[in-house]
């Protein structure tokens, strides 16, 4: 199916050489402040333009394990390359995720992985969760000489970048060979490991020295409408899409509820299944998206219509199959508090749908309000070590993410200093 | 009215661009080309002593996708002379107006010299170039730059030549000496109506890391080359000045058709600032073929406009009396950087290269108040580079690295304000012969 493959080509090789030949080098780059993880990223850049290549991956993976993903998820614009000083002179700035993703695409392809590192084994960390934030805090316990082991309830490990993140950004196979080098530093995974069900947390703090919790959000939560058991949740749709596009429904319209950046994600894969139409129902004003300005760009270039201040109020279902949508405009001068929203008496309207996607945030880990750890408006509170109130247990990624973006890179940076907080209470 | 017309050496030229020998005044068919798209003369590819080429020739010097340097191992024509007798006296016949000179060259046998000299004569060329400066193959063979780095030979050979032929003798010197007014000076006194200069410069132009191969790699051997194109521009142009400040050239007025590096108007008129009638083309021609001379002769003439010369005489070697010895350049004449805040896009090179290569002038400070509209929050945003003036010698590096139009200046300052110091100030007054009072205010010369 066309939408399983990268959609933006990789750089050759002198394209790469001829866009590293654009960086400056400027002298404390606003670009690295701006990297969540700190990628000396003028420095691997100049390596590129001189052909080193594994030194620029060198770079890359000391400051960002997972930079081959991050090169091709990170929200650049909003992050190195918005902050790149070029665009002062009103040029394109440096295309520093596509420079990062050529030199971690070819480190992987020409060299082998970096050899498994001297693992001491006199301290043992329990990680739960194989995403961005749990393979960076192994990656990095492992380079500091500790043993890690990772719990993953899912099949597959690599959290959202192997199940979520749509293969035209991220093919399946970038975020598992990512795993496997992190494997090779002398990681274990063991997956289908579910906290909570398989495990509980007290047996990983009396088993290990120290836990540390990736789990990330759980679905979208519900709209309490009628009729909304017939739609898709948006994670198990792109995670359908991404591993086996052919269990999705032969559908005419699909209809994407929310416009986060999520949302916007379902509806490019939505396009390239959908036989007739997709569409996007927002409650709010375009101006009240999280959605990246970039990103909202592209579902418009793939026309793909945009419903603001439209709610839904239930599923319109025929012989028990999804056949549309009740929808009613929203009062723009209304506050869209949850009061409001019911007592809204606007126009209504039916959409045909046959497959409707529920993208409307991420929830919060609800089970974990059954544990003995401190929450902070839902979100697992921790300070500034990120340590948990429990003692031993840490936490980072999106389930600690009360605030800011919810991104990979900022995933891998709160593994990355977990780690060392980690590491630091050993010594 | 322009008129960009010019005389040299009794030849004359609707305009100072010329081709220079090698590759593309190979034949006719390329000469008659390059005189409809306008160039005002060619040299023609040398001709003499029978040779056999190797392939591949060439190879370049780049950085990234630009051409800096181009590199060859061409010998002279390897087509038969007669031939190439034969097309220069129809070209010649066809162009009345444009300056058909020919470059030749042969070993060191006076007999041999003299007879290909009359045949060229009778060919009825314009003039003859005789080239002492081919730095690959030939001087293996005695010829080419061996003649051109041996004053003494390069006398000899050029009065053979003057003593059997009325035409114009124009010496094309090559830059590999240690001195080149010698060997200017001994083709002067061999005879040389004219000069040119610079010929190739001996080089490497790289080696291949995967297969240690010298480039160019001919079947895996190679040889010193002749590198010529944008990158030899400088060295060309100092040889120029240097060649056009000689006594002997300024007093008889010797004229100097100028090469190297030249890919464009400005680089040609820089020439013809210093000194030289008409300039010649190579490698540019090479890299863009013979369309070039729509836009030299376009921005010369628009140049020339601009600046209210009518001809080429009335501005070439202007720029000769800027060029002094060392000692006498003004030790008390004093420049600082200043960085324009509104300008700075905040790379701080600037402020790297100050600090780690210059006088270590430069601060980042605090920019607030030099914004009118607080920038951004982050967390340089509020730094900015500010030259330390008491410490600023004025050395530009800052200046060169810069990446925004002018965003830092080099601004003159009252020299009566700077403290000499007094050890230095004695070794300057001893040296310039004269006391260093620093009460003088320099400003530009314009």
């Amino acid at each position: 199916m066309e939408f399983l493959k990268e959609s933006l080509p990789p750089l050759s090789l002198s394209e790469a050489i001829g866009e590293a030949s654009r960086c400056l080098y400027c002298w404390n780059p606003p670009c690295v402040t701006a990297c969540p993880t700190s990628i000396e990223i003028p420095k691997f850049i100049k390596r590129i333009e001189t052909g080193d290549i594994r030194g620029a991956a060198e770079v890359i993976l000391k400051a960002n394990v997972l930079g081959g993903t991050c090169g091709r998820v990170c929200p650049v614009e909003e992050l190195c390359e918005g902050a790149c000083v070029i665009t002062k002179l009103n040029k394109p700035s440096v295309a520093i995720g596509r420079l990062q993703r050529f030199a971690i695409d070819h480190f992987w392809a020409k060299q082998q992985p970096p050899s498994q590192w001297h693992i001491q084994k006199k301290k043992k960390v329990a990680i739960v969760g194989s995403g961005p934030a749990g393979l960076s805090c192994a990656a990095t316990l492992a380079q500091l000489g500790i043993e890690a082991v990772i719990f993953e309830k899912n099949r597959l490990p690599g959290g959202l970048s192997t199940y979520v993140i749509p293969s035209f950004r991220e093919p399946i196979e970038v975020s598992l060979k990512e795993v496997e080098a992190v494997k090779k530093l002398g990681i274990t995974i063991h997956t289908e490991k579910e906290l909570g069900k398989d495990f509980s947390l007290e047996e990983l703090r009396t088993a290990y020295d120290a836990v540390f919790l990736a789990i990330g959000l759980g679905q979208s939560p519900q709209l309490q409408i009628p009729g909304e058991v017939y739609f898709l949740d948006s994670l198990e749709f792109l995670s359908k899409a991404k591993l086996e596009p052919w269990s999705l429904p032969d559908a005419n319209n699909i209809v994407i509820i929310g416009l986060g950046n999520t949302a916007i994600d379902c509806a490019l894969v939505a396009k390239k299944i959908a036989k007739e139409q997709v569409s996007i129902l927002y409650r709010k004003r375009l101006e009240q998206s999280r959605a990246y300005p970039k990103e909202i760009e592209k579902v418009l270039k793939e026309a793909v219509p945009i419903q603001f201040l439209t709610m839904v109020k239930e599923a319109v279902v025929k012989e028990n199959k999804l056949v549309g949508l009740k929808c009613q405009r929203v009062d723009p001068h209304s506050s869209l508090d949850s009061a409001e929203k019911k007592e809204q008496n606007g126009i209504e309207f039916f959409l045909p749908a046959q497959l409707v996607i529920r993208a409307t945030g991420q929830q919060k880990p609800l089970w974990i309000t059954t544990m003995a750890i401190e929450l902070d408006n839902g979100f697992i509170k921790v300070n500034e070590k990120y340590e948990t109130t429990l003692p031993r247990v840490y936490a980072g990624g999106d389930c600690i993410r009360k605030k800011g973006m919810f991104s990979t890179v900022h995933a891998v940076e709160d593994g990355k200093k977990a780690a060392f907080s980690i590491a630091a209470s050993f010594s | 009215m322009i008129e960009l017309s010019i005389e040299f050496a009794g030849i004359r030229s609707i305009n100072p661009f010329w081709l220079a020998s090698g590759p593309p005044t190979n034949s006719a068919a390329q000469v008659n080309a390059a005189f409809e798209a306008g160039f005002g003369g060619a040299v023609w590819k040398t001709i003499g002593t029978a040779v056999e080429n190797v392939s591949n020739r060439y190879s370049s010097y780049k950085k990234w996708d630009r051409i800096l340097g181009l590199n060859n191992l061409e010998l002279i024509s390897d087509r038969p002379l007669e031939l190439n007798l034969k097309e220069i006296q129809e070209v010649k016949k066809r162009w009345p107006d444009r300056a058909l000179i020919v470059s030749i060259m042969e070993e060191y046998d006076r007999g041999k010299w003299e007879e290909l000299v009359k045949k060229v004569e009778a060919s009825g060329a314009d003039g003859i170039e005789l080239n002492f400066g081919c730095p690959h193959g030939m001087p293996e063979r005695g010829t080419g730059s061996k003649i051109g780095q041996d004053p003494t030979l390069c006398r000899e050979v050029t009065s053979w030549v003057k003593r059997v032929t009325r035409l114009p003798l124009i010496v094309k010197l090559t830059p590999n000496v240690t001195d080149i007014t010698q060997t200017a000076q001994a083709a002067m006194e061999g005879g040389a109506s004219a000069l040119s200069l610079i010929n190739t410069i001996p080089s490497i132009t790289g080696v291949d890391l995967d297969t240690f191969e010298v480039l160019p790699s001919i079947g895996g051997k190679s040889s010193y080359s002749g590198y010529s194109g944008e990158a030899i521009k400088p060295i060309a142009l100092g040889l120029t000045a240097k060649v056009a400040s000689m006594q002997i050239v300024q007093e008889k007025k010797v004229p100097i058709s100028a090469m190297g590096g030249i890919s464009n108007w400005r680089d040609s008129v820089e020439f013809l600032l210093l000194g030289a009638i008409s300039v010649q083309l190579c490698s540019a021609v090479m890299l863009n073929g013979f369309r070039i001379i729509d836009d030299l002769l376009s921005g010369l003439k628009h140049w020339m406009q601009a600046k209210g010369f009518s001809s080429i005489a009335d501005f070439r070697g202007k720029s000769l009396s800027h060029i002094v010895p060392f000692r006498q350049l003004e030790p008390t004449f004093k420049l600082i950087a200043q960085i324009d805040p509104q300008k700075c896009i905040r790379c701080f090179l600037c402020y790297i290269v100050c600090r780690d290569a210059a006088h270590r002038c430069i601060d980042l400070t605090d920019g607030k108040e030099l914004y009118a509209a607080f920038p951004p929050s982050g967390k340089h945003e509020w730094m900015f580079p500010k030259v330390r003036i008491e410490d600023c010698v004025g050395c530009s590096l800052c200046q060169h690295v810069c990446p925004v139009d002018s965003c830092i200046e080099m601004i003159t300052i009252e020299a009566k304000n700077l403290a000499v110091r007094p050890d230095i100030q004695k070794k300057l007054s001893d040296a310039i012969g004269k006391k260093v009072t620093g009460e003088v205010l320099y400003g530009c010369s314009d």
